[in-house]
């Protein structure tokens, strides 16, 4: 319980984060803080009341359920990707506008 | 029905590994390969009913479930036509970049298992990849615009996706599985309806439902044309799959009310924006918003009202990807995008102004037209309710104003001696144009001969339509030719990340409130 606690005060530094962060990096960052307190949610829940990782014990009373720490590796992956590709892009912004950020970005309207 | 996944991933990987442009012309054939395939599939769904299979024999608790309806392989046979088209377009412009087509490729791949997959997680990941993809092609101008686009559409999608993934825990906890059937097992209480809201808010994110739209239009004017083609004609429909997904199995009762007053908002506000705009792109933009918001109106309810919507979301894919195919050549042709620079279209650019026009009067819902089956459906089945009945006609004349200074590009004279088509850059556009036209006519027939569902056209409609362009012509000789005050403001009104964010968060919690 104390651990769903745990994730709900970072999910909730993360919206924060993601409400009033003025720069792109920040934004990310506060996007990865959100990312992670789901993973901590997820990985919570499959091993509630102490269960056993089932990967090898000499004797197994109550396995955790496997699956969503299946899905959680794969969305780490997909996050990780997110990751990259706005740090690349980010790079290219920076080297046109000269700021990272959002509100400079976005009052230089060429069109 | 996997392979249909992985021919195209496969024929990616090819191409960027073989680095060839005669590579790059030939792996259209794959395309058509994937047609038949298709088909095939559309035969076998229309004769035996809807195809079910678990990736991997395992139970259907844990293994990856997917499924093939009718709904669903309409959806795959629009994808992959409009991909041959946006193909034959591409080559023109970008026919030498391999990187180009690897991407053009593969996305069509994952959104082929977006509409295939049963699977609420597997959905996500789809999901991802799309937007991951996507963003890349926005940003493939590289230019300080379409940079910000991308930025701003790759965050803004990542992060409504994390609510989409809150959602499905919560699902995940009450049912035990990941597979959307298992919504049908459990009843509807309070965890379980935060749960689908999260999931429906998510979904709104992804189809730029009305506080969350906002990073639609930036996409959009950013991409190249074929992109934006396929955008706005097939990608923004991600969260309605998601939406007519879980409808199968929830009680529709929950979502139809907040739905169907965000698609009336979602649809006013999108032609509202579009008459204020100037750059013919960005006008076109703000119309999938409004068209969108249609959609929702249709998809909110079931049944006949369904059908609407459904029906509304694959004519909008076929008119919207032509009205942007054709508008990008013009672009292309006369090197700017300003709505009241560009003059004398239909003297220098016949054909291709032929079919800018039959896009134009599929989506204003001229009759027998696709836009004006699809309307209609939606209209009839609200004729009792006086409201709604008055707002599907604000929103058609809404969308014949918005049209009415765009058609303006028709008109006058150019000077510019260099503008000449080609059938060779026209072929696409000519085929996308042909079945756009037909397609309204395929529909009444299919409709009346197996769903019972008549659609008829009379005298009146006629009269109607041509009431609504007089109309729509005095208000764009009085108000928008000399920019009325409002329309500069609201053209000028941009929404920074943050405050995008406050809205996203704000239509969150309603939806969590009224589902």
């Amino acid at each position: 319980m104390i651990s769903v606690i745990l994730a709900l005060i970072i999910f909730i530094i993360g919206i924060y984060g993601v409400l009033i962060s003025k720069d792109i990096i920040k934004s990310l960052i506060s996007f990865n803080i959100m990312q992670a307190a789901l993973i901590m949610v997820y990985m919570d829940f499959s091993s509630l009341n102490k269960n056993q990782v089932p990967i090898y014990a000499e004797e197994m009373k109550k396995m955790a359920d496997p699956l969503p720490q299946a899905m959680m590796l794969t969305s780490i992956v997909i996050s990780a990707s997110i990751t990259a590709l706005v740090l690349m892009m980010s790079i290219k912004v920076f080297h046109y506008f000269g700021t990272l950020e959002w509100k400079k970005i976005i009052e230089r309207e060429e069109l | 029905m996997i392979y249909l996944i992985f021919i195209p991933i496969i024929t990616a990987i090819f191409i960027y590994l073989i680095k060839n442009e005669k590579a790059i012309k030939y792996s259209i054939i794959i395309n058509f390969i994937e047609i038949l395939m298709i088909l095939y599939l559309l035969k076998n769904v229309i004769e035996n009913g809807s195809i079910k299979m678990i990736v991997g024999n395992y139970s259907e608790i844990v293994g990856i479930s997917m499924e093939l309806d009718l709904i669903g392989s309409i959806l795959l046979l629009t994808t992959a036509f409009l991909w041959i088209i946006a193909t034959l377009y591409s080559f023109e412009k970008h026919g030498k970049d391999y990187k180009f087509y690897f991407f053009l490729h593969f996305l069509r791949g994952t959104f082929y298992g977006l509409i295939l997959s049963n699977d609420l997680f597997n959905m996500f990941i789809f999901i991802e990849i799309i937007s991951l993809i996507s963003a890349v092609l926005i940003i493939y101008k590289r230019d300080a615009y379409s940079l910000r686009a991308g930025v701003y559409y790759l965050l803004f999608n990542s992060i409504g996706m994390i609510f989409y993934l809150l959602g499905i825990v919560i699902i995940y906890i009450n049912t035990g599985t990941m597979n959307i059937e298992g919504l049908m097992s459990v009843n509807l209480n309070g965890t379980m309806k935060m749960g689908i809201a999260l999931v429906i808010a998510s979904a709104g994110v992804k189809s730029a439902f009305f506080p969350v739209y906002n990073w639609l239009p930036k996409a959009h004017t950013a991409a190249p044309s074929t992109i934006s083609a396929l955008l706005s004609g097939i990608l923004v429909k991600t969260g309605f799959i998601i939406l007519i997904k879980i409808a199968r199995y929830i009680d529709y009762n929950i979502y139809f009310e907040f739905l169907t007053i965000v698609g009336v908002t979602t649809a006013i506000l999108g032609f509202v924006f579009a008459m204020s705009q100037k750059d013919v792109k960005s006008i076109l933009a703000f119309h999938t918003v409004s068209q969108s918001g249609i959609i929702l109106i249709g998809l909110a309810g079931v049944k006949t009202l369904q059908l609407g919507g459904f029906l509304h979301l694959i004519n909008h894919a076929l008119f919207k990807s032509l009205l942007f195919l054709t508008v990008g050549l013009i672009i292309s042709k006369y090197n700017i995008r300003r709505v009241d620079k560009i003059r004398g279209v239909f003297k220098k650019l016949p054909v291709i102004s032929v079919f800018v026009i039959i896009g134009m009067l599929s989506i204003t819902g001229f009759p027998f037209t696709s836009g004006f089956v699809s309307k209609m459906i939606i209209k009839n089945y609200y004729h009792d309710n006086n409201l709604m009945a008055f707002i599907m006609q604000i929103l058609n004349l809404g969308t014949m104003i918005s049209f009415m200074k765009m058609s303006q590009i028709f008109f006058g004279t150019t000077h510019n001696k260099e503008i000449k088509e080609s059938f060779k850059e026209n072929i696409s556009i000519i085929i996308l144009g042909v079945i756009t036209l037909v397609m309204g006519i395929f529909e009444m027939y299919t409709l009346s001969n197996y769903f019972d569902i008549g659609v008829y056209v009379g005298l009146k409609d006629f009269v109607v339509y041509g009431l609504y362009l007089i109309i729509s012509y005095g208000f764009y000789t009085n108000f928008l030719k000399k920019e009325a005050k409002i329309f500069y403001k609201i053209r000028h009104t941009h929404l920074n990340f943050r405050n995008a964010n406050v809205l996203l968060l704000t239509f969150v919690v309603l939806t969590i409130i009224f589902i």
